[in-house]
């Protein structure tokens, strides 16, 4: 006979068992912040691929989450600091350094065990610790339309040459960031000239913001700007924009533009050259994905991570990337060249592209940045000499050790 | 022409000169958003709108998130509005009326609050939210909003309580009413001015508040225009004539608001202004 205490044990057990039963059948629901998500073409094509992780498995639920570009790191960083935020993140590679020092990222060497990745993501180990892996990596390289120029130009002062020779007619020669609202891509355009010039920020964590070959990268990207060859006050996204309506001639920009200009304009004119620099090493721009250490659910987070690292997936991944490339190493077809011969010269500079990160300053990129692009602006504007702010901008990082 | 007539004419276009400069921004944007791509670059702009390119205000309304935007701004514009005046009315009535400990501190702690900004609180405030199921809920982003809204409408109605002669009051409480029916029977309608244009200062700043909904906001479904408008801003492409066209949009309610409630709130700050 069932007494009263056994009937009630037997609820319980039933509820308990009916619960258990009940999150087992629900996914475990992550969240997945990415830039990119935002954007009016790379965007829908990569909230399709989370999407698809969602219909293929039960056991993990992926939703994106979009956050503006201007506002990303920040809000990130805030949401971390607050003890929450999305549970994978797609940071800027610096912000990997900075993330994993404060102690908010989740180790990915279990992830990664097993799989080839491109040595762009050696990068992002920190300590021997793998905190990151690529979403995209891309090399910079010279963009120009073919109709307008019909002279590539191969060292740099061909290429002042060339620019003033193109502005004319509501044409620019050349576009590249230069105002401090644009801090972080003025620190890319700039990069490209002092390593292009063979100079480094920093080596072994010593700066080397006045050495000749960095205040020589500065020095050109001066010239460019004292030419008269640039739309002024031009933003990056509103000059893109005015090379895929025709209205630059060239620009040193990274793999994955060409697919966001021709998706602005099927026939927009495009072609790539390695840039008419003095020494071939050029910048290589990246965004890593990383699990946040606040995730509720850090091991349906690894999960999705293995899935996006799958050789499947990272073709996907890489067919909407254009000039940029995935993670892993994925060959490129036949038709994905001929359709855009410009991702060889793209895909040609992977061995003597830099991160833009002082080497051993790598978690300070933000501060040293911020420091050696107003020391910049001071001197586009005029008030002061290359020499004499990249002098300031050195003793202020030294400062900073 | 006289003395008069030329100080007259003088102040007519001097009028006219800031009216142009006040409008002229949210002109420039209608233009801009109906630019049509060849034009967009042109050498030399376009300075008047384009009729056949306003098919992209309905384009912007088809993809469905703006009109989820502006509905999101305008539920966390309304909330603030009024959890902000029903507090506030209270607090500067009590300010205004009442005698008690600590009163100066008290009205100087308010108002040293609006010192802190928004960026230094984000994080504390959303450390306290969390546990308290406040991040991705309307009523998160409306008490964030409140608390910076409340300081400054709590000093705008206790200076308009100042001007109420406190024997008004007593003769409605002499004639029966009780303290709170003399409150809002009898003060309440004398500086109404006051109320409506601290109404129009909060809803403005619900309806325009970024930093808090960026970060206490990741649903999409609950994110206001303030936020899904700096989504169009990307790192390598911005759809001008969109971003154009959704902030002509976005600009309207506040702007039909404010045209509908300037008369008050000219004759609101006058009378929480002036003491005496």
């Amino acid at each position: 006979m069932i007494d009263r205490r056994n009937l009630m044990a037997g609820v319980a057990a039933l509820a308990l068992l009916g619960s258990v039963a009940a999150a087992a059948a629900e996914p475990a629901e992550i969240s997945f912040a990415a830039s990119m998500l935002g954007e009016p073409l790379r965007g829908p094509l990569l909230t399709a691929l989370v999407e698809e992780f969602n219909q293929s498995q039960d056991a993990v639920h992926v939703t994106p989450v979009t956050t503006p570009f201007s506002s990303f790191g920040t809000t990130m960083f805030t949401q971390m600091g607050g003890g929450g935020g999305p549970d994978v993140i797609a940071f800027d590679q610096p912000n990997i350094y900075a993330a994993a020092e404060a102690g908010l990222l989740v180790s990915l060497d279990e992830v990664v065990d097993g799989v080839t990745l491109l040595p762009g993501n050696n990068s992002l180990i920190v300590d021997g610790v793998q905190y990151g892996v690529a979403l995209d990596i891309s090399n910079y390289a010279l963009i120009y339309n073919p109709t307008l120029v019909t002279k590539v130009p191969t060292t740099f002062d061909e290429l002042v040459a060339e620019a003033k020779a193109q502005t004319k007619d509501g044409v620019y020669g050349f576009a590249f960031r230069h105002t401090q609202a644009e801090e972080a891509g003025v620190w890319y355009d700039l990069s490209n000239y002092v390593y292009g010039n063979g100079g480094h920020w920093a080596v072994d964590g010593n700066p080397t913001i006045n050495s000749a070959e960095t205040i020589a990268g500065v020095t050109a990207y001066k010239t460019l700007y004292d030419a008269n060859v640039i739309p002024k006050g031009a933003d990056a996204a509103t000059y893109r924009r005015m090379f895929a309506e025709g209205k630059i001639a060239m620009m040193i920009d990274n793999g994955g533009i060409p697919t966001v200009l021709k998706g602005t304009n099927p026939d927009a004119a495009i072609a790539a050259a390695p840039a008419p620099l003095p020494t071939k090493a050029i910048g290589q721009v990246m965004a890593a994905l990383a699990i946040n250490g606040n995730s509720k659910s850090p091991d349906a987070a690894k999960a999705f991570m293995k899935w996006f690292l799958t050789p499947e997936t990272q073709a996907k991944v890489q067919g909407f990337l254009g000039g940029s490339t995935a993670a892993t190493p994925i060959a490129r077809t036949k038709e994905e060249l001929e359709k855009a011969p410009y991702i060889e010269v793209f895909d040609s500079l992977g061995d003597v592209a830099l991160p833009f990160m002082p080497q051993g300053l790598e978690a300070e990129t933000p501060q040293v940045r911020n420091i050696v692009v107003e020391a910049v602006m001071r001197v586009l504007a005029g008030q002061t000499d290359v020499a004499a702010a990249m002098n300031e901008a050195q003793s202020q990082v030294e400062a900073l050790r | 022409m006289t003395r008069s007539e030329f100080i007259s004419h003088a102040a007519l276009v001097i009028i006219f000169v800031l009216a142009g400069l006040a409008i002229f921004p949210f002109y420039w944007m209608f233009v801009t958003a109906t630019t049509s791509d060849a034009n967009m670059f042109a050498a030399s702009p376009q300075l008047v709108p384009s009729l056949s390119q306003l098919g992209i205000f309905a384009q912007i309304f088809e993809e469905g998130a703006v009109k989820t935007w502006l509905a999101n701004s305008f539920i966390i514009a309304a909330g603030t509005t009024v959890l902000t005046l029903a507090l506030a009315i209270p607090l500067g009535y009590a300010f205004a009326r009442f005698p008690f400990w600590g009163k100066a501190g008290v009205g100087i702690g308010l108002l040293v609050t609006q010192m802190l900004p928004e960026a230094v609180l984000v994080v504390p405030l959303f450390s306290i939210f969390s546990p308290l199921g406040l991040l991705n809920s309307y009523a998160g982003l409306i008490l964030a909003n409140t608390a910076f809204t409340l300081p400054v409408i709590t000093w705008i109605l206790k200076n308009a309580f100042d001007t109420v002669p406190v024997e008004i009051e007593e003769a409605a409480v002499l004639d029966g009413c009780t303290g709170i029916n003399a409150l809002v029977r009898v003060v309440l309608p004398v500086i109404m001015p006051s109320v409506a244009a601290s109404a129009v200062i909060a809803f403005f700043h619900g309806w325009n508040e970024y930093v808090f909904a960026l970060t206490f906001i990741t649903n999409d479904t609950l994110k206001p225009a303030s936020v899904g408008l700096a989504g169009f801003i990307g790192e390598i492409s911005t759809p001008i004539q969109s971003v154009m066209a959704v902030g002509v949009v976005y600009t309207l309610p506040a702007v039909a608001l404010y045209l509908l409630m300037q008369r008050f709130i000219v004759s609101g700050m006058a009378a929480g202004s002036v003491k005496g």
